[in-house]
């Protein structure tokens, strides 16, 4: 063999520029549907899956907010790319989170986006977003019946620093996934990485490395052994460190043991991984090209019941992301347009760039209608909760957080409304409603003092 | 001594003239009435909210004889956390806040600490909380896979990128968690290590590459022959690996276990190599190679670092990787506590190039230049000559910069002011510094013509471009980072209600964007800040939003002169690195406490501050010369003792 199998890669400061850009997949794959058997056997549903989908720097809410509540409402400017899937999805106001009200700026309100709790106001000692995330207590407890328990995906790389500005760690505005108070959950920013993570990595030739799965898995049964005396070694401090370290094993473990298992779930997804295409290797550097090969990546991971359960953030919080020729009218970087200090031509270029976020929404819920599951489609059998952290940017105001949740839970939601709550009604209450649609049933969540109402028919 | 208090007061004395001079306040006069204003509501004898009462306090000598509560008083002011912004409670004016720490200050001293027990259990117990046995980072896993194998492959590139805490970096254990994408990644980048070094199958042997030559047999150094079984060969290779992986002499049972993984696939009738590979495997995911382990004694109490934790302490601040043979070979004769031997090793290890990556780690981070090029960069239709290769190289120039003062023994003000920078083709086109052909980076003698403009920090493309928006410089943005990296002063959040400024630096009703910003900054609410942060900019706005020179901005002409509220006047880059010559003071305090914090890798303490104290004696006996720094930091007992609490 030649000398350039001994592959030897140099140092790269930069990402490649001539990376080919890949086709949006599952526009390049729908023929497949057709191929596709109905999925479900007699007796048995889908099952409902549940996403969250996070946008940075808030809304603006005048542009936002139907004036109309309940079934006969007109979209506002930045919700109009969701005309056609207005029946789909639910409008929600006047929700909140009581727990973001103190600590300045974004970070303690988008690291408890998910856990509704107060976050611990900290450059780095006791970081805690104050409770697990909804989506990972839902894959605690639901975990078991898909290979992943849960994907965690976003655009950009983890910010290192801190804000002394305000007192936080920058690393709370790049996580809305907590396993547990003080836990972040690490995301995948690449769509091949997001890809491998689902069907398996592969080699350099491209083929499944699954044959070492069995090796693995004993070196993992090692590797906890070995973290469990290391651990008797060292301080309560550093032992919790080691305790991550060992739970991230044992979730890595379980992962092996499922690609082994038989799985008798009753439900058969309409697609399998063979038919698909692997992603290209580059990150795309066309923002909008990266934000929805990653969506893809996350209907795909329903699609094939790889897992149920998934977060998404279209960019860490207080992004400055340039969005000059992303959206036309738009000059400027995110964050200091959504500081619009109630200046007319900002506050246009702000609700822009809110309706361009609303128009990717919508392009996710329009490929999660075209696939069928049985009589329903995948839409159908979501809940996909679209929103922000803040109903103001400029003010960093916490209150009436702009929310939309799309899809029907199977059958249990009726969505084509506005519901409106309360102004001050704890957010919580709607993940508690989820929660329960998805089949964890806890009596509460973070502050939630009951279910929210008028969800359902 | 309490340091950003201290610094704060300063700067805040200095901006505020309508706080009275602290010699003239009295504690019941003036303080305690504030006191009843703001905190007593909630800070009395009936709610003693967060367990405490300062109704008690009502005259000096009774602050004097709990200082620590006020130091926290202090504290919390000053972070704005009290009086809270939520709920019903009273705000103080700034100058209430200002007169409030000024008192305390003036009142309580900084000087504080009784640095002569700084290494008792009372001090020391400070630091618990702390996770001081932290995992790699991403960038410490590349370098100490290259100096485990010998190759420089970056496996740890698939890798999540770090957050950070502390003083704002990634080396803060706290800051650095464990989620099953990174046992995914650790597993598949063991297999890319592996796969050059020990790669499934059969190759060509002659046309192996000899570096990776070098690897193998460093990795094989015991084949199994007529004398020895392969069991045996196979203990011997991975004792030798474990020793370097782990950073210590590993236990005869640790290396048992990964004999077993061999022993188990030989009876799978796999080869030896493929054997040893899976053993090898085992321990490229073992925490013990993973984490910088630091066990603790059973008994409670301060105790000394043992050789080996000390090793990799010391190299992974200087290298950010894993100590080398001599660092070994000195912990193995258990001589590297001695201090005599840490300063000769200090000074040897800054002359080895892998102390470079204190540029490239300490000094991307420092600097906040990390995203340069990222989702922020400048516009591309305004700036097409802004490309990745051109980010690269201005990020490369500071870091290397960094690299270049540290290493090299030179001033640390060479960082505020130097006549040399490093530079390629492209960026030395960029600043119109003629004569510099090739892509590769290297130091520059800045030529007199550019003397007025580059030199120092401030000059750097990097800095200038990370403080712009998009599609105009930010004088607030950059006086901002002149402020907390180089000053190290605070800056509270703006105010909800602002007026508004562009996005974009056109005149708008015939006042330039500087004017508009003037404007801007004379309302009540923002002046108290904006004064001392954005002159610092103005005197930068002769570069535009990706670092060029400029004389005029949408047609006018350059207005770069700043005026800070202590009266000192300053036009351009040149006469602003010349203030902030005469504020050498701050900016090496804000430098020994940033360096600081990255080598301990935690948030800093009162007790830290003695540390940073003896750093600035050191440096100021020294010319500032930046080995001193090092040293002083390596000898610490921070840095040398630890707290043992199981």
């Amino acid at each position: 063999m030649g000398r350039g199998n001994w592959h030897l890669s140099r140092r790269t400061f930069l990402r490649g520029t001539a990376s080919a850009i890949a086709l949006p997949l599952l526009d390049a794959m729908t023929p497949l549907r057709a191929l596709a058997a109905p999925a479900t056997q007699p007796g048995f549903a889908a099952p409902v899956r549940m996403a969250f989908l996070y946008f940075p720097n808030g809304a603006w809410t005048d542009a936002w907010v139907p004036k109309a509540a309940g079934a006969d409402y007109e979209l506002p400017f930045s919700l109009a790319p969701l005309q056609k899937a207005k029946d789909d999805i639910t409008v929600l106001s006047g929700l909140d989170k009581a727990a973001s009200h103190e600590g300045d700026g974004h970070y303690a309100k988008t690291a408890n986006f998910l856990t509704g709790a107060h976050v611990n106001k900290t450059t780095g000692k006791d970081i805690s977003a104050g409770g697990i995330s909804i989506d990972q207590l839902a894959a605690q407890r639901n975990g078991d019946a898909t290979p992943l328990p849960s994907l965690e995906v976003g655009i950009d790389p983890v910010v290192s620093g801190i804000d002394s500005n305000v007192g936080y760690t920058r690393l709370y505005a790049s996580y809305i996934s907590w396993r547990g108070p003080g836990i972040p959950v690490a995301r995948e920013i690449g769509p091949r990485a997001v890809f491998d993570r689902l069907f398996g990595p592969k080699d350099a030739q491209g083929r499944p490395t699954t044959s070492t799965r069995a090796d693995d898995r004993s070196l993992l049964d090692l590797a906890l052994e070995d973290a469990t005396d290391l651990r008797k070694k060292l301080g309560r401090d550093d032992q919790l460190k080691v305790d991550e370290y060992l739970e991230a094993v044992r979730a890595v473990e379980k992962r092996v043991d499922f690609a082994s298992k038989a799985r008798n779930t009753g439900w058969k997804p309409s697609t399998t991984p063979k038919d698909i295409a692997r992603p290209a290797a580059e990150i795309p550097h066309d923002y909008q090209e990266h934000v929805r090969l990653m969506m893809d990546m996350l209907v795909l991971a329903f699609w094939t019941d790889s897992t149920r359960i998934a977060s998404f953030m279209f960019a860490n919080d207080v992004s400055g992301r340039n969005f000059t020729g992303i959206v036309d009218g738009v000059h400027g970087g995110h964050h200091h347009i959504s500081h619009h200090e109630n200046d007319a031509a900002k506050i246009e270029q702000y609700r822009l760039i809110n309706r361009w976020h609303v128009q990717q929404f919508a392009h996710v819920l329009e490929k999660m209608r075209n696939i069928k599951e049985g009589e329903k489609t995948l839409l159908d059998n979501s809940m996909i909760l679209f929103g922000s952290s803040m109903s103001d940017g400029n003010r960093h105001d916490p209150a009436n957080l702009p929310l939309i949740l799309a899809g029907r839970a199977g059958g249990a939601l009726n969505p084509g409304r506005h519901v409106a709550s309360p102004n001050g009604t704890p957010l919580c209450n709607l993940y508690l409603s989820m929660l329960n649609r998805i089949g964890v049933n806890v009596p509460r969540f973070g502050d939630s003092t009951g279910k929210l109402a008028g969800l359902e028919a | 001594m309490r340091l950003s208090p201290s610094l704060i007061l300063f700067l805040i004395i200095a901006s505020q003239s309508t706080a009275a001079p602290t010699t003239q306040v009295s504690f019941e006069g003036q303080i305690r009435p504030l006191l009843g204003t703001y905190c007593l509501s909630c800070h009395g004898p009936e709610k003693k909210k967060g367990d405490l009462d300062l109704s008690p306090f009502n005259n000096t000598a009774k602050v004097l004889a709990d200082k620590d509560v006020w130091y926290d008083v202090a504290s919390r002011l000053e972070n704005h956390d009290m009086p809270p912004k939520k709920g019903k409670a009273k705000q103080p004016t700034d100058q209430e806040r200002a007169l409030l720490l000024s008192w305390i200050g003036a009142t309580v001293g900084h000087d504080q600490v009784d640095c002569s027990k700084i290494a008792t259990d009372e001090t020391q117990r400070f630091y618990r909380g702390h996770v001081m046995s932290r995992r790699l980072t991403r960038a410490e896993y590349n370098n100490t896979i290259r100096d485990l194998i010998g190759l420089d492959i970056h496996p740890g590139n698939i890798l999540p990128e770090d957050g950070a805490g502390g003083e704002g970096f990634d080396t803060v254990g706290d800051s650095l968690f464990i989620s099953a994408i990174q046992i995914e990644k650790y597993l598949q980048a063991a297999d890319q290590v592996l796969d050059v070094v020990v790669p499934d199958g059969t190759r060509g042997q002659g046309e192996m590459p000899p570096e990776i030559a070098e690897a193998r047999k460093r990795i094989l150094q015991s084949l199994p022959d007529k004398n020895t079984k392969p069991s045996a060969a196979a203990k011997t290779n991975l004792t030798n690996f474990a020793r370097r992986a782990f950073r210590r002499p590993p236990q005869p049972t640790e290396i048992d276990r990964f004999v077993t993984v061999f022993d188990r696939a030989q009876e799978r009738k796999l080869s030896f190599e493929a054997s040893l590979r899976l053993a090898l495997k085992g321990i490229l995911i073992s925490p013990r190679f993973l984490f910088l382990v630091e066990p603790e004694p059973e008994k409670e109490g301060v105790y000394k670092l043992g050789d080996y934790p000390l090793a990799s302490r010391l190299s992974y601040f200087l290298w950010s990787s894993m100590p080398d043979d001599e660092l070994f070979k000195l912990a193995e004769e258990k001589r590297l506590t001695d201090t005599e031997t840490l300063r000769q090793q200090v000074r040897r290890m800054l002359k080895d190039p892998r102390s470079r990556a204190l540029g490239e780690n300490f000094g991307g981070q420092w600097l906040a230049i990390n995203t340069i090029g990222g989702a922020s960069r400048p516009d591309a239709k305004r700036f097409p000559e802004f490309n990745d290769l051109l980010a690269a190289a201005m990020r490369d120039e500071a870091t290397l910069f960094v690299g270049a003062v540290l290493c090299e023994d030179h001033s640390l003000l060479d960082l505020i002011d130097s006549d040399y920078t490093f530079l390629n083709d492209r960026l030395a086109k960029h600043y119109a510094i003629p004569g510099i052909k090739g892509s590769e980076m290297r130091k520059v003698q800045l030529p007199e013509s550019a003397r007025a403009s580059r030199g120092g920090l401030l000059g750097m493309g990097a800095i200038l471009t990370s403080t712009s928006y998009p599609l105009r410089t930010s004088p607030v943005l950059r006086g901002k980072w002149v402020m907390e990296q180089i000053l190290g002063g605070k800056v509270p959040p703006p105010p909800p209600t602002v007026p508004s400024l562009s996005t974009d630096d056109a005149k708008i009703n015939g006042l330039t964007f500087r004017q508009r910003l003037e404007q801007h900054r004379s309302q009540p609410d923002c002046a108290a800040c904006h004064q001392k942060m954005d002159p610092l900019g103005f005197g930068l706005e002769n570069f535009d939003p990706v670092g060029r020179w400029r004389t005029a901005v949408a047609g006018e002409p350059v207005d770069a002169h700043g005026e800070l509220p202590s009266g000192e006047k300053f036009s351009g880059p040149a006469e602003l690195r010349h203030a902030l010559m005469q504020r050498r003071q701050e900016f090496l305090r804000t430098f020994c406490r940033k360096m600081l914090g990255y080598a301990l890798g935690r948030g800093l303490d009162r007790f830290d501050d003695c540390v940073i104290n003896d750093c600035l004696k050191a440096l100021e006996a020294n010319d500032d010369h930046s080995s001193l720094l090092f040293e002083q930091i390596v000898l610490s007992v921070p840095f040398r003792y630890r707290y043992s609490k199981k």
